[in-house]
């Protein structure tokens, strides 16, 4: 490996994107969160789900909620629909607590269809959801997975849908269903983090981590019947050839 | 010494993703010693320079790689229903110019990567492979 040569290619390559670099700083967690959205209505379709994208009265484009403020009415929707269930996948949705009157907000929140209004509410003002009408949500962050953000995130679900945490499992909830509380991160497991959920099941805990986002996305994408939320068989994808997942990314490049 | 170069290769990116650059790589450094150990592979200064090096490499083709491939896949899947995407005031579609620059971004970056041998390493998890696979070249 000639670390010079790399050093000088690399240096002209950043200087050269500059701009690009600065746009990808300013914009990243949007992005992301447009791409947990995503995911999350891929792991419907995938699960069998008839997908509609809802965008605000008189868009024709899908408007990402960016953050906490803005009205749900002003900006996309998606509903899942198989037989007669049917849900709406948020983004940025302000939810009651379960235990007390705190309001939080989830990057993705899973609702009852129709639980948002659709326009603004003619009488009173409209500060969140009711909890009982959150089925599910997934928070998404730009890190490696280590123990205390698995933490944090049991704790977030403890606040908002303790349900989750209790035996037994949700029966419509789960890789071929309903998404149960999902953390979405680009990295890694780090430490020991994977042996922590390993052990969720048998504590009870019915939460998923989709760990490496980025490379589960690229993976799903032209099967429509693998959900980015999870690997699949377990006994394939886990182990997939790195190398291979390479080709496939530059063959996707280049086709691109 | 990998860290210094990795310094002067990010100095042209904004502070937060050269940060992300230079600490990713630095948190490998710490774990070092784990790394040889797991890879039952013995320490050389090169080695750990070598794989260091590759780390904070590793950092910046992740952040190159993800923030294309998400906005990629989102609008791939979106395709039937929207042909753009709003993200606060900016509008993305697969022939707007910022998508276009992203593409670049990762094209450029992959081609380096694979001209000088470094690419099978971006797709590695496991830094123990990593430093298996240094050794054995060497």
């Amino acid at each position: 490996m000639n670390v010079e040569a790399i050093t000088v290619l690399l240096i002209r390559f950043a200087r050269r994107h500059r701009t690009t670099f600065t746009e990808i700083s300013q914009r990243q967690s949007m992005q992301l969160e447009l791409g947990a959205v995503v995911g999350v209505q891929e792991h419907y379709r995938a699960s069998g789900f008839g997908i509609e994208v809802i965008n605000p009265p008189g868009s024709s484009q899908f408007v990402v909620k960016t953050s906490t403020r803005g009205a749900p009415w002003n900006y996309s929707r998606i509903r899942a629909v198989l037989h007669d269930d049917a849900v709406d996948i948020h983004m940025n949705l302000m939810v009651r607590g379960a235990h007390d009157d705190g309001i939080y907000c989830v990057d993705v929140g899973v609702t009852s269809p129709n639980a948002i209004p659709a326009k603004n509410p003619t009488k009173g003002k409209w500060l969140c959801l009711d909890n009982k009408d959150l089925r599910s949500f997934a928070e998404v962050k730009r890190l490696v997975v280590y123990p205390m953000l698995l933490a944090q995130f049991v704790g977030i679900v403890h606040e908002i849908k303790p349900r989750f945490l209790r035996p037994p499992a949700r029966r419509k909830y789960g890789r071929h269903g309903h998404i149960p509380p999902t953390l979405i991160v680009l990295g890694h497991f780090s430490g020991n983090s994977a042996e922590i959920v390993r052990a969720y099941p048998e504590r009870g805990f019915q939460i998923n981590i989709a760990e490496n986002f980025d490379v589960r996305v690229a993976w799903s994408r032209n099967e429509e019947t693998r959900s980015p939320l999870y690997w699949g068989d377990e006994s394939k994808a886990p182990q997939m050839d790195p190398k291979k997942v390479a080709e496939a990314l530059i063959a996707e490049l280049a086709e691109a | 010494m990998s860290l210094a170069i990795l310094e002067q290769i990010t100095q042209e990116l904004p502070a937060k993703l050269s940060g992300d650059v230079v600490s990713y790589a630095k948190s490998v450094e710490a774990a070092l010693p784990e790394i040889f150990r797991t890879a039952d592979v013995r320490r050389t200064d090169e080695l750990a320079r070598q794989l260091v090096f590759i780390a904070g490499v590793k950092k910046l083709y992740s952040i190159c790689s993800s923030n294309f491939w998400i906005l990629e896949n989102s609008l791939h899947a979106l395709r039937h229903q929207a042909q753009e995407v709003r993200l606060g005031s900016l509008i993305v579609s697969r022939g707007s110019p910022y998508f276009r620059r992203l593409q670049q971004l990762q094209a450029d970056l992959v081609e380096i990567l694979s001209g000088q041998g470094l690419f099978e390493f971006m797709e590695l998890g496991s830094y123990s492979e990593i430093v298996r696979r240094l050794s054995r070249e060497r």
